[in-house]
């Protein structure tokens, strides 16, 4: 695994975010600071609802903090407008999700594209990209079908060739196995771990599976909206090794 | 209105209402025993109070379009009543003299004579008073003001009874006075206002009446602030000196009990009883026993009395029960002593050849000998012809109202597919705890009414104002006939209207929720696509009434009895539905049908069945195609599927584009074809287009994305727009659908209306080239105006030309020993068929040239042509409100040539003769019917040939014709002579055709708001459906404007598609019926109509943009974190 870390890509100080969900409202991050580094592979664990997905979003730009500074490759998240973040996103970033999140209506390639289009690249040059894409997560031949007619761990692969196809710096990643078993998602994860290493990638990935965090550089503990602390893949493996009998996918 | 499609209201209102009370008692009833579902089914309307405000537009369609037909015709049927109330005021029946064949007879009789009968009807319980007078028609000219007119009805009557016979309107002035004929000097008379308009005549002018073509001066002793048709009113003494008929009279008036409006609920006993009393009995029961004898009288009146309308045809079923009970009861012989209708039962039984010749005429003297006297009903024949007028708009209206009411339907199914799509998961949970599929349809169904519930109120509501704009519309298109319109709505027809939205909504709602219920358990929980369903096999199917017959008696064996019934009485004939049905799904059975159809229809030489069968078996055969295509490729499902419909669709579309000849090349020929088929053209052609798009959008896409993807910034986008639309391939089919049927009716009608503009451009095909007509009285005409007017020296100069005479009489016409009719014959001079300019539609054989044919009609007497309506066309696209039934056997207009016709005419005193046809005329032509021969024709058979009254007058280019119609209205002043310019009255028509044309596209326009609300529907269930994909599409960059723009192209993408399929096929059709017309219209002309079909688009398009403008905000505000966190 690469650990050559050295500058930071993601700078995240004092961050809050409250929900407001009816007449509850919920504090979702509580004073979260994080950094990452470029080329690092991060996995944010903790239980249910202790704000990782939210962490997630507000790191990624896909929601706005309601406190704190965000600064991802120098550039302040949190200065900019929703148009900016937006073109940051299709420039910049990737983004794996727990259940594909394809889009039902576009076929494979289609689905791959997409963030290509609208990075402006010529629809034809963007095909060709998609292609590729997709023969590096092994599906050059389901390009054409639509993500009803593809396996789950297909459809992640589809999922992860999209998130790639523009070359982003930073691929987040929600949960990017929480629906396949155990061997498809060890799949998922050497796709990913390869990409790391091939193209210095930075992943950051929230998840419940120790199995899938200990492949990973580096894991960020959450609960109730803070960071607990930090563990090694090490601390993860020994953890996995003490409970063997509750079976491979185990989850906190 | 009182009736439709001859039915009563009242019975139809209480068996629609009967209906839908029993459909909200069963609902009702399955709600209060099973209250979860109607919870389930109630709850979302609240919670989606914009979808349910979209739901509840696209529903109450079909309620505000039939809402709209029935105000129309409530409203101009209460103008038209009113009309005839104010005009006959007090007056319910009038007794005349009967000719009884004889036109020397004197209309007059003698003033004892009216004592005895005021004596026998003024003890008769139901009439009020029995009043003498006399009415005539005379030509009156204002000597002070220099103003004539040809027909001015004097009506004298005695000072006490002109209440009884005037409405008290009619005779109070301006300032309130009461005009009294007490209070008339000698030589004066009063005018109403219709008659002071027209002679423009004020208080004390000098009026010149013409009695016998004498003058008579008279004094205008007041004006009444009131009346609609020109009279005026005298003292019955005056009156008898200026008729020189003293001590008699020619009228009797009844007036009913009851007030002007009530008095004529009376009128069929009082009529009856005034029959019966004035006819003679002896007579009454030889004609009843002639009759009575031969059962195939009876049968014949029976069978033709439902060719008639109204009060005819009742009178015309009671006369043949009458006969056929054979007793002489008064109702009877009252019927008999109709002298209308004695006419009309000799008219049927002379075309059913039920007599010979002396036969005939012995059966005309015994009619003649039934009575004296003619006792009309009139008051209350105006109201039957009001209630035949309303009928026939209330019908157009419906008609035209079909294409909005079909895509409304097709909008009800949708919404509920859409509903369907939203609760899948829900419905599915629900079915896997054990909800049975009738609870999912009962959810929909509560659901689907609480809808219907509103709508049709609401449709109501909003139908009652279009109808009043139609009805105002239409009086202000008929403004020159001064018609105020006056708004009316009745409770009957509104009951009928709500009851019938509703239920034909409810019916749709309860296919469609049958349809949805249908869903795989698994597939609905996990929101995945609906597997197809399982094919039974073929044997299963034969064997399930078998089944079903055994289980019945397994069940009877184990006493389960009601299980036993069930099984016999509904599981049986449901599992041979069910067989049947899937023989029509499958193909072999929709193909059977369609070719018994096509059989069908070359025998009743009909166009509808006929072509309907071919589409019929179009699609049958398409299905059957699939169905093969899926045994060879195997697990190519839309490869099969794309192959068959898309020839299917191609094949269905061709079809109906078809000109008719093309079917000949079948040997099928001489189909008829009604208004009907526009519709059933305009929704095959749609259904047709609409596959081929479905099956296809892929490839149709490819060459969008290939135009316009090239564009950085919009492919994104673009692809998106044009994605979501073929993946939901059912939605958008549907909704193209429905744009796409009422785009086609807007633009065919338009093409239609553009082609009727040029035919009235034609100014001269429609004159004959005569610019001027001029009408005199009978009591006063001008024998020969040519020769008087060359006698005028202010004529001089004036730019006459030609000045030709016509005199016109009634007749009846029978072609080869067939039905007599009656008919209108003008005899015109030479002059007239030396100048005519008419072009014939049909020539008959040996005729060179239209100008031979006018030529042969000159040169030799006993030569004749008739108009166009008495000619049946294959093409039959216009209704005729009216008129004559006469027409000529085996002859279309759309053929080619004639043989020369011969045709018996008989007058109205029985002398008969021939004439041979050997034209017939263009329907520029027809404006009236007639039958048009010399004069010197007339003169050969006729004793006493009538004196022309109509002068059809040639002008000089250059020369106004409102000009020289003054000067010829001026110089013959004395003779009451009126002209009309013939250019003017055509534009003025031209203008009303106008006024109703549009409100016609108006009212077709209404439809659109179905494909509206359809986008409305479908974009705000997307914002709902696809937020998660939404918030996917802006995690990988879609800007919030981006998402809104992609939401706007698929709607615009949806609504251009489908206007542009309803508007290029709508041209088709149009084409080929206006170049069919243009054969017998010559000016006739296709053009596209570019204004109008740019009108529509525009209007269509932007409502559609304006329909998805929300959602598609409201998509752009989806927040993605949010949007993501969604399953």
């Amino acid at each position: 695994m690469n650990s050559m870390v050295n500058d930071t890509i993601i700078q995240a100080n004092d961050v809050y975010k409250t929900y407001q969900t009816g007449t509850v409202s919920v504090q979702a991050l509580r004073g979260v600071s994080l950094e990452v580094k470029r080329k690092e592979v991060i996995a944010v664990m903790g239980p249910s609802g202790c704000g990782k997905t939210t962490l997630l979003n507000c790191l990624s730009g896909l929601d706005a903090a309601d406190k704190g500074i965000i600064n991802i490759e120098g550039s302040q998240l949190t200065e900019m407008t929703d148009y900016e973040r937006t073109d940051y996103r299709a420039k910049r970033m990737g983004f794996v999700f727990q259940f594909y999140n394809l889009l039902p209506v576009l076929s494979a390639v289609e689905n791959v594209e997409m963030p290509l289009l609208l990075s402006g690249v010529r629809p034809g040059e963007a095909r060709d990209a998609a292609l590729d894409a997709l023969v590096q997560v092994g599906l050059a031949e389901r390009s054409n079908h639509r993500p009803a007619e593809l396996s789950g761990g297909e459809r992640q692969r589809v999922t992860i060739a999209r998130a790639l196809v523009n070359h982003p710096v930073i691929v987040w990643a929600d949960e990017p196995t929480g629906d396949l078993d155990s061997e498809t998602a060890d799949q998922v994860m050497d796709v990913l771990i390869r990409l790391n290493e091939e193209r210095d990638l930075t992943f950051l990935l929230v998840t419940h599976a120790r199995r899938v965090a200990a492949r990973c550089t580096r894991i960020v503990r959450m609960r109730d909206g803070q960071i607990e602390g930090e563990q090694t893949p090490e601390e993860v493996l020994a953890q996995l090794s003490q409970i063997p009998a509750m079976g491979e996918d185990l989850s906190e | 209105m009182e009736k439709l499609f001859g039915l009563e209201m009242t019975t139809i209102a209480a068996f629609l209402g009967a209906v839908l009370s029993l459909v909200l008692l069963v609902l009702a009833l399955m709600g209060w025993r099973n209250n979860v579902m109607l919870k389930l089914g109630l709850r979302p309307i609240l919670r989606r109070r914009t979808q349910s405000s979209l739901i509840v537009l696209g529903l109450m369609l079909a309620t505000l379009i039939i809402t709209a037909a029935f105000v129309t015709g409530d409203t101009l049927s209460h103008t038209i009543r009113s009309l005839v109330i104010e005009e006959l005021g007090p007056v319910d029946e009038m007794i005349s003299v009967r000719a009884n064949g004889d036109a020397t007879r004197s209309s007059y009789f003698s003033f004892s004579r009216y004592e005895d009968v005021a004596e026998e009807l003024g003890s008769y319980p139901l009439v009020d008073a029995v009043v003498p007078g006399i009415r005539e028609s005379v030509p009156a000219v204002n000597l002070t003001r220099r103003q004539s007119m040809r027909a001015l009805q004097l009506i004298g009557v005695r000072p006490e009874d002109a209440a009884l016979v005037f409405p008290v309107e009619e005779r109070t002035d301006a300032d309130g006075n009461l005009l009294l004929i007490e209070a008339l000097e000698g030589r004066e008379i009063y005018l109403n206002e219709a008659a002071a308009e027209a002679l423009d005549a004020q208080k004390g002018d000098r009026l010149e009446l013409y009695v016998k073509s004498s003058p008579r001066i008279f004094v205008v002793g007041g004006v009444s602030a009131s009346g609609r048709s020109a009279r005026a009113f005298l003292d019955l003494r005056q009156a008898q000196a200026l008729f020189a008929e003293r001590g008699r009279v020619n009228l009797i008036v009844i007036s009913n009990n009851g007030d002007d409006t009530r008095g004529v609920r009376h009128s069929e006993e009082v009529t009856a009883y005034a029959r019966a009393i004035l006819s003679d009995e002896a007579a009454a029961k030889r004609l009843l026993t002639r009759l009575a004898s031969d059962k195939s009288a009876m049968q014949a009146i029976r069978s033709a009395a439902i060719t008639y309308e109204g009060n005819t045809r009742a009178d015309l079923l009671a006369l043949a029960a009458g006969l056929e009970a054979g007793t002489l009861t008064n109702t009877l012989q009252s019927l008999l002593a109709d002298e209308a209708l004695g006419a009309e039962v000799r008219s049927i039984l002379d075309q059913e050849e039920w007599q010979s010749e002396s036969m005939r005429r012995r059966l005309v003297t015994q009619f003649n000998q039934l009575s004296d006297f003619s006792v009309e009903d009139t008051k209350r024949d105006g109201l039957d012809q009001a209630e035949l007028a309303a009928n026939a708009f209330t019908t157009i209206f419906v008609v035209t109202g079909l294409f909005g009411i079909a895509s409304g339907l097709l909008l009800i199914f949708l919404i509920f597919v859409m509903l369907a799509a939203e609760r899948k998961s829900e419905m599915g949970m629900a079915r896997a705890i054990g909800a049975q599929r009738r609870h999912l349809v009962q959810m929909f169904v509560y659901e689907g009414t609480a809808y219907d519930l509103v709508a049709a109120g609401v449709g109501v509501a909003l139908g009652v104002l279009t109808g009043l704009v139609i009805a105002l519309t239409l009086g202000s298109a008929f403004a020159a006939s001064d018609l105020a319109i006056r708004p009316n709505v009745t409770l009957k027809s509104l009951a009928v209207s709500y009851s019938l939205g509703m239920l034909v909504t409810f019916l749709t709602v309860m296919i469609s929720a049958r349809r949805v219920s249908r869903l795989n358990i698994v597939s609905a929980i996990r929101d995945l696509p609906e597997p197809p369903p399982q094919p039974v096999p073929l044997k299963n199917r034969l064997l399930s009434p078998l089944h079903a017959f055994l289980d019945g008696f397994r069940n009877l064996r184990r006493l389960r009895i009601w299980r036993a019934l069930r099984s016999w009485i509904v599981t049986i004939p449901a599992s041979f539905l069910r067989l049947i049905w899937a023989g029509f799904r499958g193909g072999p059975f929709t193909f059977l049908l369609g070719v018994m159809l096509v059989a069908a229809g070359m025998q009743a030489e009909s166009g509808a069945l006929f072509t309907t069968g071919v589409s019929f078996s179009l699609i049958g055969g398409g299905l059957v195609l699939q169905r093969l295509l899926a045994l060879i490729f195997k697990q190519r499902k839309v490869l099969t599927e794309r192959i068959a419909y898309t020839l299917l669709g191609l094949a269905l579309t061709v079809f109906w584009s078809l000109p008719s000849e093309s079917f000949e090349v079948f040997g099928v020929k001489d189909l008829k074809s009604g208004p009907e088929m526009l519709f059933i053209a305009g929704f095959m052609m749609v259904v047709g287009a609409v596959m081929v798009v479905m099956y296809n959008t892929d490839l149709l896409l490819r060459v969008i994305l290939r135009i316009l993807g090239g564009n950085r910034r919009l492919a994104p986008v673009l692809r998106m727009a044009v994605a979501y639309p073929l993946a939901n391939r059912f939605r958008t089919g549907l909704t193209l659908g429905m744009f796409g049927v009422v785009v086609f009716s807007v633009v065919f009608m338009a093409t239609a209306f553009k082609a009727n503009e040029a035919f009235f451009e034609n100014t001269d095909a429609l004159t004959g080239g005569f610019e001027l007509r001029a009408n005199a009285n009978a009591n006063n005409p001008i024998p020969n105006l040519a020769r008087a007017a060359a006698r005028r020296p202010e004529l001089r100069g004036g730019g006459f030309e030609v000045i030709t005479s016509e005199s016109t009489l009634n007749v009846e016409l029978q072609e080869d020993g067939g039905r007599w009719s009656w008919y209108r014959l003008r005899a015109v001079d030479d002059p007239y068929l030396d100048t005519v300019g008419y072009e014939f539609a049909l020539l008959a054989e040996g005729y060179e040239s239209d100008q031979q044919v006018w030529e042969t009609v000159r040169d030799h007497p006993g030569y004749a042509v008739i108009d166009s309506y008495a000619v049946p066309s294959r093409q039959n696209t216009s209704i005729v409100i009216g008129g004559p039934d006469f027409k000529l056997e085996g002859l279309y207009l759309e053929d080619e040539i004639m043989e020369p016709t011969r045709l018996r005419v008989r007058d109205s005193r029985g002398t008969a003769f021939e004439v041979m046809v050997i034209g017939v005329l263009d329907q520029t032509a027809g404006f009236t019917f007639s039958l048009i021969t010399s004069q010197s024709t007339l003169e050969k058979v006729l004793p006493e040939t009538p004196i022309p009254t109509s002068y059809y007058v040639d002008l000089a280019d250059n020369v106004d014709p409102a000009l020289a119609g003054a000067a010829l209205e001026s110089a013959f002043l004395e003779y009451g002579l009126e002209t009309v310019d013939q250019v003017q009255e055509i534009k003025d028509a031209q203008a009303a055709q106008r006024a109703i044309e549009q409100l016609l596209l108006g009212f077709l326009t209404l439809g659109l708001i179905v494909g509206v609300a359809a986008l409305g529907v479908i974009s705000s269930r997307a914002v709902v459906e696809r937020r998660q994909q939404i918030g996917v599409l802006r995690a990988l960059g879609f800007q919030g404007r981006m998402v809104s723009w992609s939401f706007m192209i698929e709607a615009s993408f949806v609504a251009l598609l489908g206007i542009s399929l309803g508007a290029g096929l709508a041209l088709i059709p149009a084409y080929q019926m206006i170049n069919d017309l243009a054969v017998d219209v010559p000016g006739l002309t296709f053009q596209v109509p570019w204004g109008s079909i740019a009108l529509v688009v525009g209007l269509a398009y932007g409502m559609a943009l304006l329909a998805t403008y929300l959602p598609a905000q409201q998509a752009a505000r989806v927040l993605p974190a949010e949007a993501l966190r969604y399953e």
